[in-house]
């Protein structure tokens, strides 16, 4: 029942949607309004109960961050008294014994961070495994500014800076070089995106444009996950858990050098998830199980060049719920869905240096994936070629070029719910661009300015320029500012595709018609990049060696976005008789965000380290343009929380255990009727033996389930429950 | 209730620990620390060509470039230390031009976009250059820090060494592993 007053509420909101425009043909949705509310309270409040009761449970959450700040506080302060009588006298040590020392964190890479005129935040390898992380996504929670929601189980709406959607089509993603993001829907299929947790060296994370360099799509972000060069700091590993949520979970990894300049890792990774919370009655349905495997080898070919091939391939199946529309009585079904999801990749880079500081790197690699299920069957295969070449002209001037081509071919196998017209298609796109980094005052004032050109076959030549400004008012002190363009270039959907979106009872308030309305959305051929300019300034700086702040504000323009237009209605003759009501996907609306995003980080001694952030933005004032926006409709490009607030603790209680706490607060999607919570969790290594690994990971701790996102695509959420999880790693 | 069962466990586990630390062992230097006991511990075994004209004769003098690792545990190895009758003194920089009056030259991490003409500026000089810039030694540094099993390594590139004309001892080299 639920599931019905649900669907019932979704069709309301399109067709309120609609009834913004002023070129409504549809007389029957002139009182929209009259949909009950108690029905909508039904549908929105009953399945986030859960949610209301954090309100409940304020002592928990308090007690909560005492004990993380009463564990950090004293270790800290334990240590600071204990530094200077206890120091071993490093001074008067022999080499031999240095060598013998064995230190609690040994960075492998440096963050120039406060170099980039721009807002980025790295996430480190370390850092991610500390936190029990257990998925990109889960990792990416800890990034300030990023809105991160599970849908259910296996889906996921990541997005910056507003527009977030389970194909939250404004953020690139990218593994390795790799770009992830589907061409074909406008966003990333999240539940693919994944490596062995071990292997991650450090996720970047750039908020606003970005698409000078990385290219169309790069709007409001772009994520770039690094795995680790195999050889030196990697070894082979055997990692088994299981858990409330985890079933079970395994990897296996070898890394061993080949030949004499080349080292290889060879991984297999798999898992199987049980359902979320099912606690609201529904069976959620949403378990899902996938294996994966691959390998990177990493080789030098001369002292000066070097190569890297790698690989991955996986194979899994995800269920969920759809609740979909349908033309006959009742008009709404729910469909129980296993999808098959297949897909693999390989890269190959090469990269040389010369003496003088030049250096060249020739990127080629395929990617292919496919899914299978009532609601969607496609596959899509991209080849892409990438060279880059960067050079110091004098001691003041770098540069930067590059150029790529890139060839997506898909195919759709048209179903009840979507369908593309031609089912299948190849079509390229190629860019070149260029950068020059220029210190006018060496170590204190430096400009960057490059652009993009970008050839799209599909929408033509966009242009993607950017400047950024970068001042040392002092060492240690980081101001600046930017000034950028980019485009989102319309999915395939956007421009071939038939969506099935909602079917109108007859003889409804909404449909006073004795006869059903199928309401479809439509792409059009002539649709247009979406495009973002964007005004940028931050401030970072490093107060002492323990304390760093990065603050960022950022106001965004964007013109062409998606909107929909109501076509006229068609008459449907077969049988049973139907009335069309077509939906047009056009770009014509305009919007303004704005907000400010804020870091911070405190290491008040070399075992304990605080992360806190909180990012608040001001979405959609002063919206423009024509027809109905995206973002106006309950599930579509939501302006995601006005507020999120993290706190992330780790602490080496002794020289081998560590204890991490974090604690997020999101506040309400408010479009959605998703309420604002507070979750938290916390994570316990214990690393028995240098070779083994113990730990207890508890994750979404302080509430036994909660909602955070409704999918614009029929997928029914599920709440996130509360998990626990347990793992043993061997290094062998 | 559950919930409060829970967040006491939590708490619980949390304050064990703190308890547990309290009595806990002598804490692992940082990496830092040791890496500046490896700095200092480098001059020792390192000579530099007398012809280089030096007014500054009777000092030693390391420099930290880019953002300093070390927070002032350099400072803490290095007090009052003498190597050779020299005084042992350490200075931090940001500009490339001024690295070229020192003997001991660390490169930090935050330096390694521009490191290759760095190291060219300091070709051929009487220069120690130290560094933990991934494959330092390879790209033509003279010793580089790398880590192995969570204790800190180096590697000497022994042609680098050769160039700047200084005198690297033989337990040194027997220490470390050989970059040719």
């Amino acid at each position: 029942m639920e599931i019905i007053l649900e669907e019932l509420t979704n069709i309301e909101a399109v067709l309120m949607g609609m009834n913004l425009l002023k070129s409504s043909h549809m007389e029957f949705v002139s009182e929209p309004h009259n949909i009950s509310t108690e029905l909508r309270r039904g549908a929105c409040w009953r399945p986030f109960q859960g949610v209301k009761e954090y309100m409940m449970n304020s002592l928990t959450v308090r007690i909560f961050v005492f004990a993380i700040l009463v564990g950090g506080f004293l270790n800290g302060s334990t240590w600071a008294s204990q530094a200077g009588s206890e120091d071993l006298d490093l001074a008067q040590m022999s080499l031999e014994d240095l060598m013998d020392i064995k230190v609690t964190s040994v960075s492998k890479k440096a963050e120039k961070l406060s170099d980039a005129a721009a807002a980025i935040y790295v996430l480190t390898g370390e850092e991610i495994r500390k936190s029990g992380a257990r998925t990109i996504p889960d990792a990416l929670r800890m990034v300030p500014g990023l809105h991160v929601a599970n849908i259910d189980g296996s889906t996921w709406a990541i997005s910056a800076r507003g527009f977030n959607a389970s194909f939250s089509n404004k953020l690139l993603v990218l593994i390795d070089g790799r770009t992830v993001y589907s061409p074909l829907f406008s966003g990333v299929w999240w539940d693919v995106q994944d490596v062995l947790m071990e292997d991650i060296d450090r996720i970047e994370v750039i908020r606003g444009p970005g698409a000078t360099l990385w290219g169309a799509n790069a709007v409001n972000g772009v994520i770039n996950i690094t795995t680790k060069q195999p050889g030196k700091s990697q070894e082979t590993m055997l990692v088994v858990g299981s858990g409330t949520y985890e079933r079970g979970a395994g990897a296996l990894r070898y890394n061993g050098p080949v030949g004499n300049n080349g080292s290889l890792r060879v991984y297999g990774k798999y898992f199987d998830r049980n359902e979320f919370d099912a606690s609201s009655g529904i069976d959620t349905k949403d378990d899902w199980w996938m294996g994966r495997g691959g390998f990177r080898y990493d080789g030098a070919l001369s002292d000066l060049s070097d190569i890297t091939v790698q690989s991955d391939v996986y194979n899994g199946k995800a269920g969920a719920n759809y609740v979909v529309p349908d033309i006959n009585a009742p008009y709404t079904t729910v469909l129980q869905e296993q999808t098959d999801i297949t897909g693999g990749n390989i890269l190959a880079r090469f990269s040389r240096q010369s003496q003088s500081g030049n250096q060249h790197t020739v990127q080629v690699y395929f990617d292919q994936a496919a899914r299978k299920d009532t609601w969607v069957d496609f596959s899509r295969k991209t080849y892409d070629l990438d060279y880059q070449h960067s050079f110091g002209v004098s001691s003041q001037l770098d540069v930067i070029w590059g150029g790529g081509y890139r060839v997506n071919h898909d195919k759709v196998t048209s179903g009840l719910y979507i369908s593309m017209n031609p089912t299948e298609r190849t079509y390229g796109l190629g860019n070149i661009f260029a950068q020059i980094d220029y210190a006018i005052v060496p170590n204190r004032l430096e400009l960057t300015l490059g652009t993009k050109l970008e050839y799209h076959e599909l929408t033509d030549l966009e242009i993607q320029p950017s400047g950024h400004i970068l001042w040392h008012p002092a060492r240690d002190h980081t101001l600046w500012a930017s000034v950028s363009r980019a485009v989102r270039t319309p999915s395939r959907v956007d421009r071939e595709g038939e969506l099935f979106i909602a079917a109108v009872p007859p003889l409804s308030l909404a449909n006073p018609t004795p006869i059903p309305v199928k309401v479809v959305f439509r792409g059009i051929s002539e649709n247009r990049s979406e495009n973002l300019v964007a005004y940028e300034v931050g401030y970072r700086s490093t107060l002492s060696n323990r304390i760093t702040l990065d603050v960022t504000g950022f106001y965004s323009r964007y013109n062409d976005l998606l909107s929909l237009a109501i076509g006229e209605p068609e008459f449907d003759e077969n049988y049973p008789a139907y009335i069309i009501l077509p939906v047009d996907i056009m770009n014509t609306r305009d919007a303004e965000t704005y907000g400010v995003e804020f870091a911070g980080a405190w290491k008040t001694s070399e075992r304990v380290e605080f992360k806190l952030s909180y990012s608040h933005q001001w979405s959609y004032a002063g919206f423009g343009g024509e027809g109905v926006s995206f973002g106006s409709l309950k599930s579509f490009e939501s302006p995601g929380p006005s507020n999120q607030f993290s706190l992330y603790a780790t602490t080496e209680v002794r020289r081998n255990i560590n204890v991490t706490t974090q604690i997020r607060y999101v506040d309400e999607v408010e479009r959605q009727g998703i309420s604002s919570y507070v979750t938290g969790d916390l994570r316990l290594g214990w690393q028995v033996l240098p070779q083994l690994e113990l730990s207890v990971t508890g994750q979404d701790l302080l509430e036994k389930s909660h909602t955070e996102f409704i999918s614009e695509m029929g997928r029914i959420s599920t709440g996130v429950e509360r998990r626990f999880h347990a793992d043993l790693k061997l290094a062998l | 209730m559950r919930r409060l069962i829970f967040t006491f466990v939590a708490l619980l586990c949390l304050s064990f620990c703190t308890a547990m630390q309290v009595g806990a062992q002598a804490k692992a230097p940082s990496e830092y620390a040791v890496k500046a006991a490896f700095l200092y511990n480098f001059t020792k075994f390192v000579e530099w060509p007398p012809d280089v004209p030096d007014e500054k004769d009777s000092l030693l003098q390391i420099c930290v470039i880019g953002e300093n690792p070390f927070g002032n545990e350099l400072e803490n190895i290095i007090e009052g230390m003498k190597v050779g009758g020299k005084s042992v003194t350490v200075s931090y920089t940001r500009s490339a031009e001024e690295i070229l009056s020192y003997d001991v030259v660390f490169i930090a991490q935050s330096e390694e976009s521009t490191l290759d003409r760095m190291l060219k500026i300091l070709t051929n000089r009487a220069i120690l250059t130290v560094s933990d810039i991934d494959d330092f030694a390879e790209r033509g540094g003279t010793i580089g820090f790398f880590a192995e099993d969570d204790r800190i390594r180096f590697e000497i590139n022994v042609d680098a060494a050769e160039e700047t004309g200084l005198q690297i001892s033989s337990k040194l080299l027997r220490l470390a592993r050989i970059v040719d």
